[in-house]
């Protein structure tokens, strides 16, 4: 539906490419995600694909159309078929609700008897039929979202833009913009291109991610195996920040180096990573049941990303060494994931 | 004071409604799309034209920067090629708009230029012409801005046209000046002034009356939240 093929934008000077050589295809009825820090060149890529910024090479299609071969008319009109709403909703001041729906149609060009018909449809869908003769600065942020994703789908199109829709939003107005997103997507069909630098956006709703770096795309996929094996270091990161919780500071304070070889006194600190078809086997019990193994829970937090489940937990193993050992050979074949961060020194607390 | 005074008084008024009236409607008339064009032919606009941005911002600024008592004396042979005389009330209406409109040019310039690049944007993404782009999101959203600004014009075109009186202008001005000033009458004097300052007044309230009836994103204030 869109692929953008070696796009390239530099601004001003030529010295410090935006965006490099980057290509990328997004199917149809999809929601592809593209994460990024700031500074990473997002916003200028989205704003490529309508030609809001105008690349210095490279070529983009949406639906079949090189929209970097249009200008003038041409472009005008296939800007028709490319919604796009904005961190700021950018809707006009000046005019009611109502208005800013009909906008897209009166610049098309459409009677005023259709633009009746089909404004009210719209509003109904994002649920401000009340609202429609409010003006903007009497709506809230999350109204006024709803307001530009009713504006941006009045001209019907095939693609809707989204750049920073929800960054403005606290996270619950966020989510309910989200899960806006997600019903117009599945009802319509309608393929989502959506930038953001949260991760928690991504996983609500995206089917494909792209990670952006300085300008360049790092690594994508399906969301839940980039959430799950990130492998770029800027995933990684990202990634960090809302599924691999830092651990609890009195733990770093405490934590020796594994040098693969227990030492009496002390307890070996285990991270188990649950993902993938037994991610929903009750290993815990298993471990303690069958090894003379004691685990302390020291962190724990299981997710869901499209839907499967995705858990991290570090405990603290209390056993014989060969306990361990074979606790550990357990979990692995189970093809569950397991890391040695580190071992402490066993206290009352831990063994009590 | 007498009824001839109270009838000059009326008949000054009524001329220095009529300049201004005049002067300002064609200084609008005039000076806001000269704004408009201002402000598209910017560098990152919808219409970006350098060199004709430029020769109108010098024009604008050479009007702007020539006192108006020297202007309007400059431009007499215009004044006469237009309405046929350089004296009169008529006559004073020419170099009253030709002070007036860049003068609007500036202020319609500087609203348009406060419309958040974002609408421009968004309105570009839907497919918008520069030209709907004027028209369906510059102008409505700097409807305020602009009424504002051409208020601050008519109240300068008042003080103006009191010079025009003094070279033959007619109006309140002449009126002050003859009988006030040139035949000591303290008593004109003092009413002249009164009525000037109710007009500037009326003239003032009834600008931000409009302007505050346009300006949508003050709403809240008014209207309530449901």
């Amino acid at each position: 539906m869109i692929e953008i093929e070696g796009l390239q934008k530099s601004f001003g000077g030529t010295d410090q490419p935006v965006l490099r050589d980057l290509s990328l295809t997004v199917d149809r009825g999809e929601i592809f995600g593209i994460i990024g820090r700031s500074g990473a060149g997002k916003s200028t890529l989205v704003r490529c694909v309508n030609l809001l910024e105008r690349p210095n090479a490279g070529r983009v299609f949406v639906d079949g159309a090189e929209i970097t071969a249009l200008s003038g008319v041409e472009l005008r009109s296939a800007r028709r078929r490319i919604g796009m709403i904005f961190q700021h909703f950018n809707l006009l001041s000046s005019r009611t609700v109502w208005g800013n729906v009909a906008l897209p149609l009166e610049l098309a060009g459409a009677s005023r008897a259709q633009i009746a018909r089909e404004v009210a449809p719209l509003l109904d869908l994002v649920g401000l039929k009340d609202k429609s003769s409010a003006y903007p600065s009497q709506l809230s942020g999350g109204q006024k979202q709803r307001v530009a994703i009713a504006r941006a789908l009045a001209s019907k199109p095939a693609v809707l833009l989204c750049d920073e829709a929800t960054s403005a939003l606290d996270p619950e107005t966020s989510q309910s913009i989200l899960a806006l997103l997600k019903s117009i997507n599945r009802q319509f069909a309608l393929t989502i291109l959506l930038i953001t630098h949260e991760m928690p956006v991504i996983k609500a709703i995206c089917d494909r991610v792209a990670v952006l770096d300085h300008g360049e795309l790092v690594e994508q996929g399906p969301v839940f195996d980039i959430f799950t094996a990130p492998k770029a270091a800027a995933t990684r990161s990202l990634v960090r920040d809302l599924v691999d919780r830092a651990l609890p500071e009195w733990l770093i304070q405490r934590l020796q180096p594994w040098t693969g070889t227990a030492v009496p006194g002390t307890n070996r600190i285990l991270r188990l990573t649950f993902t993938g078809p037994n991610a929903n086997t009750p290993v815990i019990a298993q471990l303690v049941r069958r090894f003379d193994v004691l685990l302390n829970i020291l962190q724990a937090n299981v997710d869901y990303i499209q839907g499967l489940p995705f858990g991290i937990i570090v405990v603290e193993a209390i056993g014989t060494p060969a306990a361990i050992d074979s606790a550990i050979e357990f979990v692995l074949s189970r093809q569950l994931h397991v890391e040695v961060l580190g071992h402490v020194v066993g206290d009352d607390r831990a063994v009590a | 004071m007498s009824s001839a005074m109270t009838a000059l008084l009326l008949d000054g008024l009524l001329e220095t409604l009529f300049m201004v009236g005049v002067a300002g409607l064609l200084a609008t008339l005039g000076g806001v799309p000269i704004g408009v064009v201002l402000v598209i032919t910017g560098r990152g606009h919808v219409l970006p034209h350098p060199s004709v941005n430029r020769l109108l911002g010098l024009l604008v600024n050479g009007f702007r920067s020539t006192p108006f008592i020297i202007l309007m004396i400059a431009i007499i042979p215009f004044t006469r090629l237009i309405v046929g005389t350089s004296i009169g009330t008529l006559a004073a209406i020419v170099p009253l708009t030709v002070a007036a409109l860049p003068f609007v040019a500036r202020l319609a310039e500087s609203s348009l230029r406060e419309v958040d690049h974002g609408l421009i944007e968004a309105a570009q993404a839907m497919g918008a012409s520069p030209a709907q782009i004027v028209f369906k999101v510059l102008l409505p959203e700097s409807w305020p801005g602009i009424v504002a600004g051409v208020t601050i014009t008519l109240v300068n075109l008042v003080g103006y046209s009191a010079m025009a009186g003094a070279v033959g202008g007619g109006g309140l001005g002449d009126l002050g000046i003859r009988y006030g000033y040139q035949r000591f009458q303290l008593g004109v004097m003092i009413a002249v002034v009164l009525v000037l300052i109710v007009l500037v007044q009326s003239m003032q309230s009834v600008g931000d009356w409009l302007a505050g009836r346009l300006n949508k994103r003050l709403i809240r204030v008014r209207g309530e939240q449901q």
